[in-house]
């Protein structure tokens, strides 16, 4: 297969969500001497940034973009190993958590998946992130943004707190904070004291690269 | 007349506005997990860490929920009070472990892995199981207190999640959204099994003394699946549900809500079958009135999270106004917020809030232009 059509399938293979196929085509893009680097990012990647355009147009929604996620998912771990690391460097460190009270996660793994795609690299907290646990980790971990996300009222109350605490640590000014979540809002973000605010997954991402940008 | 003086009952109100006319003034649905601020000392802890009635004492005490629940009925005077010991009341007897924070809603864990294991789980006993029991009891107390020794016809609103949610909520959402496409039929098999689960334990929910059930259904939003695959996968459930409701009760026992943008399938959602249906914030009641509001009675939708909790005083009235000029001009209408309401939202709010609705809620709605001239 020549080096185009195998990148196109890869791509159409994310936007089907076929994650058996989609690893024949990795371990032949590896077999064939295609870069895995290009293979992730102009194959699957582009696929995924298909999905993102579709979801915002709302003609995708959760079911169709985790299908895809997961074979994008396949597809990563067949190529990780051969990125040669250079061309992987990370723009930034990141830490995910959604905020405890709340076990909603679909959102953060959407944002943790592009985040990842982008390049970047994410710590996951994953779901009911105790406030302490953020400030620990952000000590131990040293990452340049940390990201919280609340779907619900009740639990997007702890954003606040977490930030508090961050502060109290001494930690405030070498982290950015982003959220985001169904009741967030920028109104909401700027009043307690969040770095940025996202309504999307993909713009999440823009947020992120902006976030480095400033640091 | 004094804002409190009404010409109909709560009873009255709410069925008035179920056959699409004009009550006296706006039916106002309750303040649901907040009134646990009223709980005990609660009122005077508010924006305080420490509380006198803890999040998890407050749902396992039912003496000290119903106080609550009389307690926001005589200070806000809305026309339904509520029973509901945890959003996953069903999950927890179903298998899926339950936490409950000091301050905060319980959270749970899936109880399946795939789909087809719902064959596994054993059919909950309403007397027994997890809080099941409990929220029985408090449906019984305020039956004793409100209906029977004070004689007021209040609704009192017995609680289950729609079966497409508590679906997701058994196998873990993001198993279930994969599933869907994945394992359609034996996914579709769980949401059958969790509509029988939660029919039976409305039926006992109207035995203790319950006059209705809301049955929220936030997994069938806009904001997760296509209207193809409510269409295919909540909706028949959905309608189950609404017609066991309907057949053990009357047609003004249901109160159906999904949470998010719904635009995409309001017309399936009016199909339902349910007494009336709730939308969120995100929905333009103007819109919705327009479109369904022919058909069947509609509810909500104030923002609870920009306006109730982060809002003024000032902006929950303006915002409350608008949204009663909205939808409430020819009936059908009952007022509430687009969700329910987090658990630190300002008293002065919730005064607020409930005081658009009995003072501004009344019939016939006045064009805002009118209320100005009248308050010079």
């Amino acid at each position: 297969m020549e080096e185009q059509e195998l990148l196109d399938k890869l791509k159409d293979n994310v936007v089907e969500g076929d994650d058996k196929e989609i690893r024949k085509l990795s371990q032949e893009a590896l077999d064939t001497g295609v870069d895995p680097y290009k293979a992730l990012m102009k194959g699957c990647a582009s696929g995924m940034g298909v999905m993102s355009v579709r979801y915002d147009r709302k003609e995708a929604f959760v079911p169709e973009i985790l299908l895809s996620a997961r074979a994008m998912y396949a597809a990563f771990e067949i190529l990780k190993p051969h990125i040669k690391v250079e061309k992987a460097a990370a723009p930034g460190k990141i830490l995910l958590g959604v905020v405890e009270g709340d076990i909603h996660d679909i959102g953060k793994n959407i944002v943790k998946l592009l985040l990842e795609v982008g390049g970047f690299e994410v710590i996951d907290l994953g779901k009911g992130v105790p406030l302490k646990l953020f400030v620990e980790k952000t000590r131990e971990m040293n990452p340049d943004i940390v990201g919280m996300s609340a779907l619900m009222t009740t639990s997007m109350l702890g954003m606040p707190e977490a930030i508090e605490l961050i502060k109290d640590a001494g930690l405030r000014d070498k982290v950015k904070i982003m959220i985001g979540g169904a009741p967030i809002t920028q109104e909401y973000s700027d009043r307690i004291g969040a770095d940025g605010y996202a309504e999307s997954g993909p713009g999440a991402i823009k947020l992120a690269e902006k976030l480095m940008e400033k640091r | 007349m004094s804002e409190r003086e009404n010409k109909m009952t709560h009873a009255e109100r709410i069925k008035k506005a179920i056959d699409l006319k004009e009550p006296d003034r706006v039916p106002m649905f309750d303040s649901m997990n907040w009134s646990v601020n009223l709980a005990g000392n609660n009122v005077n802890c508010m924006g305080k860490k420490e509380k006198d009635v803890s999040f998890p004492k407050w749902i396992h005490n039912p003496d000290i929920f119903v106080e609550s629940q009389i307690k926001a009925l005589d200070r806000f005077d809305h026309d339904f009070v509520h029973s509901r010991m945890s959003s996953h009341i069903l999950a927890g007897p179903l298998g899926c472990k339950e936490q409950e924070p000091y301050w905060g809603v319980p959270n749970v864990e899936p109880a399946i892995k795939e789909p087809e294991e719902w064959k596994n789980l054993s059919f909950p006993d309403s007397d027994k199981d997890g809080k099941l029991p409990t929220q029985l009891t408090a449906i019984r107390m305020m039956e004793k207190e409100l209906h029977i020794k004070r004689g007021d016809d209040v609704f009192i609103t017995g609680f289950v999640r729609g079966p497409f949610t508590l679906a997701g909520v058994v196998l873990g959402v993001e198993k279930m959204m994969l599933s869907l496409i994945l394992k359609p039929d034996e996914t579709k098999e769980l949401i059958n099994f969790c509509t029988d689960v939660s029919i039976e334990y409305i039926k006992a929910q109207f035995d203790a003394g319950a006059d209705h059930i809301y049955t929220p259904d936030p997994t069938a939003s806009g904001d997760l699946i296509s209207p193809r695959f409510y269409r295919e996968f909540a909706f028949p459930h959905a309608k189950k549900q609404a017609e066991a409701i309907r057949k053990y009760k009357d047609k003004y026992a249901h109160h159906y809500h999904i949470c998010g943008n719904t635009m995409d399938r309001l017309e399936d959602i009016a199909s339902i079958g349910s007494s009336y249906v709730s939308l969120d914030y995100l929905d333009n009641m103007k819109e919705v009135k327009k479109r369904i509001g022919k058909k069947v009675c509609i509810c909500g939708n104030v923002d609870p999270a920009g306006t109730l909790f982060l809002g003024t005083p000032k902006k929950v009235e303006s915002e409350a106004k608008q949204c009663i000029r909205d939808a409430a001009p020819g009936g059908g209408y009952i007022y509430w917020t687009g969700c329910d309401w987090a658990l630190g939202c300002p008293l002065e709010n919730a005064d607020k809030f409930f005081e658009v609705g009995r003072t501004y809620g009344k019939y016939p709605i006045k064009p805002e232009t009118e209320v100005l001239v009248h308050e010079q």
